[in-house]
């Protein structure tokens, strides 16, 4: 009995034994495998729609908050003055100090660089959203921009276009628009914009009207300018400016006015924004060559720098103070500019008086104005105590 | 495809990276080395075709100088057991000699072949600069023109190096060398490594590399979340903060003192975060190949000193060095004959001369590795120099902690030597970057100028935007969490104990990660797209 239990025993352990050291079932190993596949998948399912939600509702065109973006957010017919261009008139021209000075409305379309198939388009819209009295057009771009690299420009002001048949017809003249970009992670990589930042954190800012004050000093050295000399405009910027001058003729009601923005030319300095190909002078110099066709156009050319009515040093500009680089106004030049330009359109394109609005319009400018006086404040102290710190 | 848009970065690299997780762990396990030779192959024609030459040039002229090497050592084992008792002492000897001799010129041919390469490719313009300079001193109007049109091989300085190490581990009989002339090549031209390293070793790596493995789920996951973790390292604070980075050492003269003190600061951050996140993609994805790569960094930013933070950063280069030139140096008779004769001179500094002189040396060259001019030689003769200075001040310093009743391992000597560590290596990031010494004054004086008393950070405004600066800041917080808890229990790995956490707090932190990856991942137009920082090398 005793040696039965014994081999009973025995046997289970061998059994036991036999379990233990056989190779594991094919079912479990292909159950493992079953089971690292959907956690693979399922993580990847709710990664995605993670990613989707997110997209919803934090992305947003990074162009949206662009001036041009913002542009389409200003209430119709209530702009009298339009400044369209780059970055010389972001930062040299300050809407709220033009109406301030004259109760003259307006509000610069501009990016950096604007080009010049894109400019072509914003004065359409303007025309259509708004029935400004002055539209002013930068020209800088005629010295170096070409046709070739217009897509990627127009792509990004398709982006910033509300939804509506203007957008449309921009699709069907630009068949590229209709290339779907195949997006693997959709948004855009704004978080490295300080802009976006801006509009999350502080919601959109209209108040400042497209303008972005510089708030450092650069002192320039003087380059003499020849007020004869010309060059010629490049094959590409010729066609734009003659396919610009037929669009404005397109409204003979608006005065439009062409040219560069003032300031000193530095012709010293070599590193210069990567899109320039010319010295500041010679971009100056190609730009002068459009007055001729501007003028035959019916239009204004301002030329601020051979023009003894409007030359930098007549508006008041000090070199050593009153530019951020040698293609820029900082915001004490910017005032200055704007309280002359302000002046000089009041006087010669609306009698001397500034067009009535209505409350609306009125009150909301009042508003920007008074978020302007704030930020303004903020800006002279900056640059009025960096000004005691270089005179130390 | 440009270079720069086939890199770990791009899109194209991911579609890559899809196709080689297929096409390796599909290929039966005997051949999957060579289906791992071809992918690496790809990547680097991918991103540079004509590089392919100079790397099969490295592979074939190390195989046959290897084989060279141990055939001869074998064939001289032989000979001396066939011919044991007929040969007296002294012909034995002689023989060795002989033998060795030849052993040596394989050595020195594969060495200075792959030396010559890289001296070429790399520095040749270099050389003719240097060359110029020269020359001038003497008569102004001649100068040896540059080349223009050169390109830099891929990856031609690691596995330069690489190669080098195999060699001199043969001749030294530390290993065998490869027979297969295809597994060989898969060692140097291995993919994830390829770019900025790890300088691996064969012995370290040929287990890894050849072993007929199974897929295991648990290091393909690992592999990937250390990946991720890279990918937010790179493109979420590098990236991110070199838009500023690059304009402030590019514009020396245009930033305040705030920006200044900034843009060293942030460049800390930008650095680290660059090149660990690079180590973290490469290592992250040999991973998902069952292939385990040397680690390359250990929390630098925690070293105590100079000496600790270069054992900590760029471990692979710096063990490199240490193996294949600093010890040789140190231990050559030169150096011993230069020991000896400053021992009679100075009895307690003349030890430590041998050691001086093979850092210099090490120094010296880790400098010119970095860069084709003589700022990077300034710069690895200024870590140079404080090394061998904490050398030469060391029983100074001991006397002076016994003095003062305190010890190496207390807290305030500790927080102090770290202080200073971070302000010297402050100093070290700033010549590196800065683009001649005239800007490396010109930063430091605005630092520590008087007159800019205030803060202003105009520039940053304008070239990044504060709040992106913050944000990505404040996204290096998980990196040097991470670094402490991982400096505090150096036994166990981050990964393995963030594996260890539940799913539902995993997944969110993963998928957290994610997003924010993806977010500053796609590029909008006009947007930069920063290569890697040490590619250039």
């Amino acid at each position: 009995m005793e040696n039965e239990k014994e081999n009973s025993n025995s046997n289970t352990e061998i059994k036991e034994e036999e379990r233990t050291s056989l190779p594991a079932p094919i079912e479990s190993k292909k159950k493992r495998i079953g089971k690292n596949i959907f956690r693979f998948v399922s993580f990847f399912a709710c990664f995605s729609a993670c990613l989707s939600l997110v997209a919803h509702y934090l992305f947003f065109s990074l162009e949206e908050g662009t001036p041009y973006g913002l542009f389409y957010k200003e209430e119709e017919k209530s702009l009298d003055v339009v400044m369209i261009g780059s970055s010389t008139i972001r930062h040299g021209f300050i809407p709220m100090e033009m109406y301030e000075e004259t109760g003259l409305t307006s509000y610069s379309i501009v990016a950096s660089p604007n080009h010049l198939e894109t400019i072509e388009i914003q004065i359409r819209e303007v025309m259509r959203k708004q029935n400004p009295k002055v539209v002013y057009i930068d020209l800088n771009g005629i010295n170096n921009q070409t046709k070739k690299e217009a897509p990627s420009f127009v792509k990004q002001y398709y982006e910033a276009m509300p939804e509506g048949e203007a957008k449309r017809e921009l699709k069907q003249k630009y068949p590229y628009l209709k290339e779907q970009k195949y997006e693997l992670f959709p948004g855009h990589n704004s978080f490295r914009q300080q802009s976006y930042w801006e509009t999350l954190v502080y919601g959109v800012k209209t108040f400042d009207k497209g303008y972005s004050p510089m708030k450092a000093t650069k002192p320039v050295k003087v380059t003499k300018v020849d007020k004869e000399k010309t060059l010629p405009i490049p094959e590409d910027g010729l066609n734009y400016l003659k396919e610009i001058l037929s669009i404005c003729k397109e409204y003979p009601t608006v005065n439009f006015l062409f040219g560069e923005m003032p300031r000193y030319l530095d012709d010293t300095i070599s590193s210069f924004d990567l899109y320039q190909v010319r010295s500041p002078l010679d971009a100056y110099y190609v730009v002068k060559s459009a007055k001729p066709y501007v003028e035959e156009a019916g239009f204004t050319f301002l030329d601020y720098f051979s023009d003894e009515k409007i030359l930098p040093d007549y508006i008041g500009l000090d070199p050593e103070k009153d530019q951020y680089d040698a293609e820029h106004l900082n915001h004490r030049g910017a005032k200055k500019f704007t309280k002359f330009f302000s002046s000089y359109l009041l006087k010669n394109y609306f009698n001397g008086k500034a067009p009535e609005h209505s409350s609306d319009i009125t009150s909301s400018f009042e508003e920007c104005l008074k978020k302007y006086h704030e930020e303004d404040e903020k800006i002279e102290e900056k640059m009025n105590g960096k000004d005691k710190d270089d005179e130390d | 495809m440009t270079p720069l848009s086939f890199s770990f970065t791009s899109i194209y690299f991911l579609f890559f990276f899809l196709g080689a997780l297929l096409i390796y762990w599909f290929t039966p396990r005997r051949y999957r080395y060579i289906s791992l030779l071809f992918l690496s192959l790809l990547f680097i024609a991918l991103i540079s075709w004509a590089s392919l030459f100079f790397l099969f040039f490295s592979i074939t002229v190390m195989y046959f100088c290897a084989r060279g090497i141990s055939d001869n050592k074998e064939k001289e084992k032989e000979y001396l057991r066939e011919h044991k008792g007929e040969m007296s002492l002294e012909e034995k000897k002689d023989y060795k000699k002989h033998e060795k001799r030849k052993r040596k010129s394989l050595l020195a041919l594969g060495i200075s072949l792959n030396l010559v390469s890289l001296a070429v490719m790399k520095y040749i313009n270099f050389f003719i600069d240097t060359l110029n300079g020269m020359i001038h001193w003497g008569a102004e109007n001649t100068s040896i023109p540059r080349i223009t049109q050169w390109f830099l091989p891929l990856g031609i300085s690691f596995y330069t190096f690489q190669a080098i190490a195999y060699l001199v581990d043969v001749y030294w009989e530390k290993i065998k060398p490869e027979k297969n002339y295809l597994k060989f090549s898969l060692f140097l031209a291995y993919f994830p490594k390829i770019l900025q390293g790890p300088i691996v070793r064969y012995e370290e790596m040929e287990q890894t590399l050849f072993e007929e493995k199974e897929f295991s789920y648990p290091q393909f996951t690992d592999g990937l979340k250390r990946m991720l973790f890279g990918y937010f390292k790179k493109m979420v604070v590098a990236d991110t903060l070199y838009v500023f980075i690059q304009f402030a050492f590019g514009h020396v003269a245009d930033l305040s003192g705030s920006e200044a003190l900034l843009a060293i600061v942030l460049y800390f951050l930008q650095d680290y975060c660059d090149f660990s996140g690079y180590m973290d993609i490469a290592i992250g994805l040999s991973d998902t190949l069952g292939i385990k790569l040397p680690e390359n960094f250990r929390q630098p930013y925690l070293a105590e000193n100079i000496d600790d933070y270069w054992r900590r950063w760029h471990i692979t280069l710096g063990t490199w060095f240490k193996d294949y030139i600093f010890y040789p140096l140190s231990l050559s008779k030169f150096s011993l004959k230069l020991g000896k004769a400053s021992k009679k001179l100075m009895p307690n500094f003349g030890k430590k001369v041998p050691a001086i002189y093979g850092l210099f040396i090490v120094w010296f060259l880790t400098g010119l590795w970095h860069g084709a001019s003589w700022n990077y030689v300034l710069w690895g003769l200024y870590y140079g120099a404080i090394i061998i200075l904490e050398i030469i001040l060391e029983p100074l310093t001991e006397k002076f902690l016994s003095l003062t009743h305190q010890s190496k391992k207390s807290v305030p000597y500790r927080i102090y030597e770290h202080l200073v560590c971070i302000f010297l290596l402050a100093i070290g990031k700033i010549l590196f970057m800065c683009s001649s010494l005239k800007d490396t004054d010109i930063f430091i004086t605005k630092i520590f100028s008087g007159s800019n008393t205030y803060f202003d950070i105009t520039n940053l405004n304008n070239q990044l935007g504060y709040l992106s600066v913050i944000f990505a800041s404040v996204s290096y917080l998980p990196v040097l969490v991470i670094d402490i808890l991982q400096e505090a229990k150096p036994n166990t790995t981050f990964l393995t104990k963030f594996d260890s956490l539940k799913l539902y707090i995993q997944w969110p932190l993963l998928i957290l990660c994610g997003i924010a990856t993806v977010w500053w991942g796609f590029y909008g137009s006009g947007l930069p797209h920063f290569a890697f920082g040490y590619t250039q090398f």
